[in-house]
């Protein structure tokens, strides 16, 4: 066996650790949209994500995140108005927070920023989305997200695409 | 119309006074709303639900709730439902530190005072009939979660009957816990 093949399973083998832990996930979420740029349109509905948490971490913990929004505009229309994918990163990892109240166990706090590629199918248009998820609470399994406004840029223009808010958003973690 | 909402604030008090007899319990109500059907009444396209659950009785409570507008337009329109709810499932709270039934559902009816009326105006404008038909937690416990509420509006000012959606609701308890019967 050549020295760069065993060098590259070495490498992937390297790469794929972080699946043995509990790390793929699928997310329900209710969010609501604005376009601002361009003929205006409100969409409301359901979004679904998928989410890959590779390790842990208590300072900046990354996670890819890929999300479909499905929902219907103002004139009852169905409409995708998103395809968003992009990185997840929890900014701090917590025990010591005053929302324990929410939930049922002992949970962790986690605020979030989000970083995404955003694809409006519709107007075939692309847009650099961020994120914020002050509201975010982390179990091994599970992360509940709260109140996430999210702001979407026309790079090419210089100008706001859209805006929106995930009312809530609870992710549950599957594979081991 | 002030007279009205008197009127309304002595019923309620009325209905309410069985807060006497032990069962009391009070929480803060947070989660989400959508107003369907009655879209030319009613544009909204998110709503935040907010308000206060109150206790009466080991199987009745009665519901504030206020329905705020989130997209368009933030903040820019608002509801407020009244409600009086009964379990189906068992006790809601068992009036002592033993948390009692964890899962439950809701049903009640009540009326929706808002501008969501065919002359625009401020008003007594739909009757509701709820049904939750999952609720985990209690007063007891301090938390309870409602989810997938659906509530039929009939409104009075044309006849149309519009459907009120509510995916999640949480309910945060601050009197009637199991910490005031230890």
């Amino acid at each position: 066996m050549k020295k760069s093949t065993i060098l590259c399973m070495l490498l992937l083998f390297l790469l794929s650790t972080p699946l043995l832990s509990r790390s793929l996930g699928y997310g329900l979420g209710y969010y609501g949209e604005e376009i601002m740029d361009g003929p205006e349109r409100v969409s409301s509905g359901v979004e679904v994500s998928l989410a890959y948490q590779p390790w842990l971490l208590e300072y900046g913990n990354p996670s890819l995140v890929g999300k479909v929004a499905f929902g219907t505009d103002q004139d009852k229309e169905w409409v995708i108005p998103y395809l968003q994918a992009g990185l997840n990163i929890d900014l701090v990892r917590t025990m010591n927070h005053p929302f324990n109240v929410i939930a049922h166990n002992v949970i962790a706090y986690t605020p979030a920023i989000g970083l995404f590629y955003q694809m409006d199918p519709m107007r075939e248009s692309s847009s650099f989305t961020v994120e914020m998820s002050p509201l975010k609470l982390s179990q091994k399994d599970f992360w509940y997200e709260f109140f996430s406004p999210f702001i979407s840029f026309n790079l090419d223009e210089g100008v706001v695409d859209s805006w929106g808010i995930t009312l809530v958003r609870y992710t549950y973690f599957v594979t081991k | 119309m002030h007279k009205k909402l008197l009127l309304l604030g002595i019923i309620v008090l009325m209905i309410a006074s069985p807060l006497f007899a032990g069962y009391f319990d009070l929480g803060i109500t947070l989660g989400t709303n959508a107003h369907l059907y009655e879209k030319e009444l009613d544009s909204s396209r998110m709503k935040l639900a907010w308000g206060l659950s109150s206790g009466l009785t080991d199987v009745w409570e009665f519901d504030v709730q206020v329905d705020t507008r989130i997209m368009p337009s933030p903040f820019s329109s608002s509801s407020v439902s009244l409600l009086m709810q009964r379990t189906l499932l068992g006790q809601r709270s068992t009036g002592s530190a033993i948390a009692g039934v964890g899962v439950n559902t809701l049903m009640g009816a009540g009326i929706m005072i808002s501008p969501y009326r065919e002359e625009g105006t401020l008003g007594v404008s739909h009757v509701l009939l709820s049904l939750t038909p999952v609720t985990i937690g209690s007063p007891v416990m301090g938390k309870r979660e409602r989810m997938l509420s659906l509530t039929l509006a009939y409104n009075l000012s044309n006849g149309q009957i519009g459907l009120l959606f509510d995916l999640i609701k949480y309910d945060f308890y601050v009197v009637g816990t199991y910490k005031d019967y230890l």
